[in-house]
């Protein structure tokens, strides 16, 4: 457990320093710390719905074991975006760069592509440790997609908004911007949105 | 072959006592029938068995397999050590499904199941209503086994009324089975919740209450579920599929009152 927890932190780092490097060093730097943080408080605040879902669903994993599962997902979506932090990393760096508010250069584009990133490599994490649950602790192929499911669901709910309240992960640096806080917790967002959840309604419905 | 015949022999002694095991020892045709009983143990298993001949099925008693453990009625020991090991009624009640619904049809010691329910209803929606703010820790636990009390007596003269032969002990579990399932979703949920209120404007259109609201709207919904399943997958409460109409009504009913007991508590602006 303490080898996937230090491999979980130094891989989401690298993934975090190349995301960053997009917008600046500052940014950068700081992921280094963000975004390892930001995977461990997820992990952390689910812990215990984690367990009570496996239990409800009929699985007789230990709390100790049913946590190191959730630690090796993490870990697996780590070590895959770390993976992929050459490429992150170049396409930060010789993406064309936003000139005002209006002219994002390739930042969408960009934000995109990492977004893409995080889905298939999460999707990919899912479905080996669906396999390894298969394979070591004997569930059915549908109860351990469930719960994974589950797992991940849970996941998405509490890792939005610590993404949310720890954000700017990555940006766009504009010139005569002024420095953001380390975190911008609940600080509006363009379109006025206070946390993660107003941010996907709005994306559904948006503001008039 | 001959060391497999000698584990036959040996199992056969614990199963059968001395006076059978001494018979075994004596005689050919008994030893067949300790093979028989390996056999039956490995049919179960679904696993093929080298070199045994099939035998009449006229050997009797099976001895009890892991399996049958499963389905068993929880022990009033059992109900107890669950005060010193809370973690227990984790598996009580969602974990050890088989063994909750036979503890219910079971007519041994109900009352201690119906307080380990209870417990389990009160103390795991603590930390979600402290959560909530602290003048308003029992509220959970108020609106979750508030409004199964409230609804309790029509589920109990109802199910008299339609002939469904369930003593008040039984009926009662059945309905805390709703209540200690929510609750454990909610101390699962706790921590979750915690997050966003510190994390989320209070003023903001879309605050952490209101996400608290669908937390406990989620963990009473898969409370019913829980009770939906303890009801219909399982063989021993099959006296209560007939009156599934009158299970889902009552549970209708539930949700119904559940949400005015949010709004008279205030959790529901």
């Amino acid at each position: 457990m303490k080898r996937s927890l230090v491999v979980l932190i130094l891989a989401s780092a690298v993934y975090g320093f190349s995301i960053g490097a997009g917008h600046s060093w500052l940014y950068a730097t700081r992921n280094l710390l963000k975004f390892p943080l930001l995977l461990l408080c997820t992990a952390l605040v689910c812990s215990l719905a984690y367990f009570v879902l496996a239990r409800f669903l009929g699985t007789m994993l230990s709390f100790s074991r049913v946590q190191r599962l959730v630690l090796e997902v993490f870990r697996d979506v780590a070590v895959l975006l770390a993976s992929l932090s050459p490429a992150t990393l170049f396409l930060a760096l010789t993406m064309r760069p936003a000139t005002s508010n209006e002219d994002l250069g390739e930042y969408p584009f960009v934000q995109g592509i990492n977004v893409a990133l995080i889905a298939v490599c999460g999707c990919l994490a899912v479905r080996r440790q669906a396999a390894s649950l298969l394979v070591e602790h004997r569930l059915g192929r549908g109860l351990a997609n469930v719960l994974l499911g589950g797992w991940m669901a849970l996941s998405l709910f509490a890792g939005g908004q610590a993404a949310w309240y720890m954000r700017p992960f990555f940006g766009i640096a504009l010139p005569g911007a002024t420095t953001p806080p380390f975190f911008l917790g609940t600080s509006p967002d363009f379109r006025g949105a206070r946390s993660f959840y107003e941010a996907v309604y709005n994306l559904v419905v948006p503001p008039r | 072959m001959a060391n497999w015949r000698m584990a036959g022999t040996t199992r056969c002694d614990r199963w059968f006592g001395q006076r059978g095991a001494a018979c075994l020892r004596s005689s050919q045709r008994l030893l067949d029938l300790a093979l028989q009983s390996e056999y039956t143990l490995h049919a179960k298993a679904k696993t093929p068995m080298p070199d045994a001949a099939p035998i009449p099925p006229a050997l009797t008693p099976v001895p009890p397999v892991a399996g049958d453990a499963a389905t068993q009625p929880f022990a009033t020991h059992e109900l107890q050590r669950s005060w010193r090991q809370p973690q227990r009624f984790l598996e009580i009640v969602l974990a050890e499904r088989a063994r909750l619904v036979a503890s219910i049809g079971s007519p041994v010691d109900r009352l201690a199941l119906v307080i380990v329910l209870l417990a389990c209803s009160i103390v795991f929606a603590l930390p979600f209503g402290a959560v909530l703010g602290l003048r308003r820790t029992g509220d959970v636990a108020m609106l979750f086994l508030g409004s199964v009390l409230i609804c309790f007596p029509s589920l109990q003269v109802f199910s008299s009324y339609l002939g469904m032969k369930l003593s008040i002990a039984q009926n009662l579990a059945t309905a805390l089975v709703v209540p200690a399932a929510s609750a454990l979703f909610c101390f699962g949920f706790f921590p979750i919740h915690w997050f966003l209120e510190a994390t989320m404007a209070k003023d903001s259109t879309l605050a952490a209450a209101d996400i608290a609201i669908g937390l406990l709207s989620i963990s009473l919904l898969l409370g019913l579920a829980h009770l939906n399943r303890c009801l219909f997958d399982g063989g021993a409460l099959r006296s209560l599929r007939s009156s599934r109409l009158l299970l889902l009504g009552w549970q209708a009913l539930l949700l119904f009152i559940t949400w005015r007991m949010a709004g008279v508590l205030g959790i529901v602006r």
